[in-house]
């Protein structure tokens, strides 16, 4: 499997750590920004090109990861997907669900393979309290609340910073936690969601959203770009008729440094004390499942579902109102 | 030397409340009245104090009482205490329906006795000392709170509707919505919430998740569920995430306890070395009284935190957002 990264910018250099262990191959790179695209394919051994269209006319990949920023994905997935690759597409997938609709269809209908990048569904963590609810010895989940802080992202251009563009916190940051929900519990009926957008908080966001699912799940999520001391973390917690799960990644120190620093000894939410962190494991069984027409864990259809849910919570934003969701989009 | 006397014992802080009388040297325990009388009579026994099997002789030796009875007879006893006028230290929520929350208001104004509402929180230390940061305006404006009061499902007459008025979301709804209305001196607007009964065989609410819009564009979320499982450490807890527009402020009401792992009981607990909070109010619920100061927690502060209760279940029957009356 012939791999072509397209973009080249942060989101792309955490993709590229996970191909560099993985010692997958990334044959090219491209970004409309010669030296971040020259960078980033040095450190892959990879050929640099300006764009995806020179890239598709110079190489013969078999897939695309799209590392843009959101509004750019749209259009690069098509145009991959119209040249016969299977694209996987970081989260989240479009800014709409029309969008994401027009995309899944597109890669079914051209029979390519579109995988999704909501690498918590690869994260440990949150793989092995859906695998203790599954167990049922914790019996029927009723109350979940999720939490989900990270440095408030730049971008280039500060392109975060523009909700049009970027879906702000909700679609950034919630959207994985709608989506853990989604894949735990299958749809949402309804949301609410507010948000601190516009008020001040210069450049910081900090959103809450109560969630009922179909199933009858009531769920709370907290989402936030922060700039304080503690701000990457991911929380959640599940209480069933049986018992409860927690997880908190600040509670998670398997290795701790003072004193002294070393990049190897990070904190966050995608925790590097595994053999095989989230973003590998997502690496690894998407060009898996590309190369033998398996089934990722995250496929476009799959992400379509939560990208309706991430426009009602959107939506919910700009209405002030709880949103109910329409029947599934299919 | 304020005498206090009991008013049924059915709510389980009024034993940390006797307990705390006890050790007083300002204030004397006169009696437990509690039309159940055996339990009645054994927290007379345990706190040494005289059982009364009948309310009106307990009122007559008492300066001021306090009332835990079952929510639905608040009314019913603050009303009598007034008529003889005994001052009342009342525990939450202040009643099951806005028109005895008022009637009680009214009666304690029109008799001239203090009516508080038993909000401890309010007297944790950490709880003390956000406030006195929060007065000082170090997070800026305030945009959003996060807040939980979780707790054990407690069961008894908490999950009788004709008693408690409602479950977890009228037992834990009130601490929080106080804490937020005190902290910032603002009202709840609009109410949203979901409310259902999934954790357990009862025929009441057992979980709840609230979101409130606050006059000034401020919202807030509360999770009032009893949620907790039986192998929880805890009771519960009270817990708030305040993001202003200059910092952050996480307040934990419970954190100072030691967590113990006791192998002949085959149980994880924590045990408090905080403060007693209890104590703290009830000193403060004294002092109102020995020196005609108006309370802190007034009945008008229990009439609106009982308000969002009631408009939660009034949100989460309509499915929408609904005014909360002020």
């Amino acid at each position: 499997m012939q791999i072509g990264l397209i973009g080249c910018g942060s989101a792309a250099w955490a993709q590229a750590k996970a191909y560099h262990s993985l010692q997958l191959p990334v044959a090219a790179a491209a970004d409309p920004d010669e030296k971040a695209a020259q960078d980033l394919a040095a450190y892959l051994g990879a050929d640099a090109y300006p764009s995806l269209e020179k890239l598709l006319s110079s190489t013969d990949v078999d897939m695309l990861h799209i590392c843009a920023p959101t509004s750019l994905h749209a259009k690069l997935v098509r145009e991959g997907l119209e040249a016969g690759k299977h694209v996987l597409c970081e989260a989240p997938l479009t800014l709409d669900a029309e969008t994401a609709k027009a995309l899944v269809d597109l890669a079914e209908k051209g029979k390519r393979q579109l995988a999704v990048g909501h690498v918590f569904r690869y994260a440990p963590e949150y793989e092995a309290a859906k695998s203790q609810l599954e167990q049922g010895h914790l019996g029927s989940p009723a109350v979940v609340r999720t939490s989900r802080s990270r440095r408030t992202p730049i971008g280039w251009q500060r392109w975060y910073q523009d909700a049009r563009l970027s879906g702000g916190v909700i679609l950034d940051s919630m959207l994985h936690d709608l989506d853990f929900l989604i894949w735990c519990f299958g749809q949402p009926k309804r949301i609410l969601v507010k948000t601190t957008r516009g008020r001040g908080l210069q450049g910081m966001e900090h959103a809450l959203a109560t969630v009922r699912m179909k199933n009858g799940v009531i769920a709370h999520m907290e989402a936030g770009w922060s700039n304080t001391s503690n701000a990457d973390y991911t929380a959640f917690e599940i209480s069933t008729r049986s018992g409860m799960i927690s997880h908190d990644s600040r509670e998670v120190k398997g290795l701790e440094l003072d004193g002294v620093q070393n990049p190897l000894v990070t904190h966050g939410p995608a925790s590097d004390l595994l053999v095989q962190n989230a973003y590998e494991r997502q690496l690894q069984d998407v060009v898996r499942c590309f190369a033998a027409n398996g089934k990722p864990r995250c496929t476009g259809r799959d992400a379509l579902q939560t990208m309706q849910a991430g426009e009602a919570a959107l939506a919910s934003v700009a209405a002030n109102s709880v949103i109910h969701l329409a029947q599934e989009v299919t | 030397m304020v005498r206090i006397g009991f008013v049924s014992m059915a709510h389980m802080h009024a034993f940390s409340y006797a307990a705390v009388l006890q050790s007083m040297s300002s204030a004397t325990l006169t009696g437990i009245y509690d039309p159940d009388s055996e339990r009645g009579q054994q927290a007379a026994e345990q706190f040494q104090t005289e059982y009364h099997a009948e309310l009106e002789p307990l009122l007559e030796r008492c300066d001021a009482v306090i009332i835990c009875s079952e929510n639905s007879l608040h009314k019913q006893y603050t009303l009598a205490a007034a008529e003889v006028g005994c001052h009342v230290l009342c525990e939450k929520p202040i009643a099951t329906t806005e028109e005895d929350a008022l009637e009680m208001i009214h009666a304690c104004d029109t008799a001239g006795v203090k009516l508080e509402i038993a909000f401890p929180c309010r007297f944790a230390t950490p709880v003390q000392q956000a406030k006195q940061l929060l007065d000082q305006g170090i997070l800026g404006e305030i945009l959003c709170i996060k807040g939980t009061n979780h707790g054990q499902m407690p069961g008894g007459w908490f999950t009788d509707r004709s008693l408690s008025g409602g479950g977890a979301v009228m037992d834990h709804t009130v601490h929080v919505v106080d804490l937020i209305r005190w902290f910032f001196g603002r009202e709840i607007k609009t109410m949203y919430a979901e409310v259902d009964t999934m954790l357990y065989d009862v025929d009441i609410d057992d979980c709840g998740m609230l979101s409130m819009e606050f006059e000034g564009g401020m919202f807030a979320t509360q999770d009032p569920s009893w949620s907790r499982p039986r192998t929880f450490p805890a009771w519960g807890d009270v817990l708030l995430e305040i993001i202003g527009t200059k910092g952050t402020m996480q307040i934990d009401a419970f954190a100072q306890a030691l967590t113990v792992y006791d192998d002949s009981e085959k149980h994880v607990s924590h045990h408090s070395w905080a403060d007693n909070m209890d104590a703290l109010l009830v000193e403060h619920f004294l002092s109102v009284v020995r020196e005609d100061k108006d309370p802190m927690i007034t009945g008008y502060d229990g009439l609106q935190a009982l308000r969002a209760a009631l408009a939660a279940y009034r949100s989460s029957e309509e499915g929408a957002p609904v005014p909360v009356r002020r």
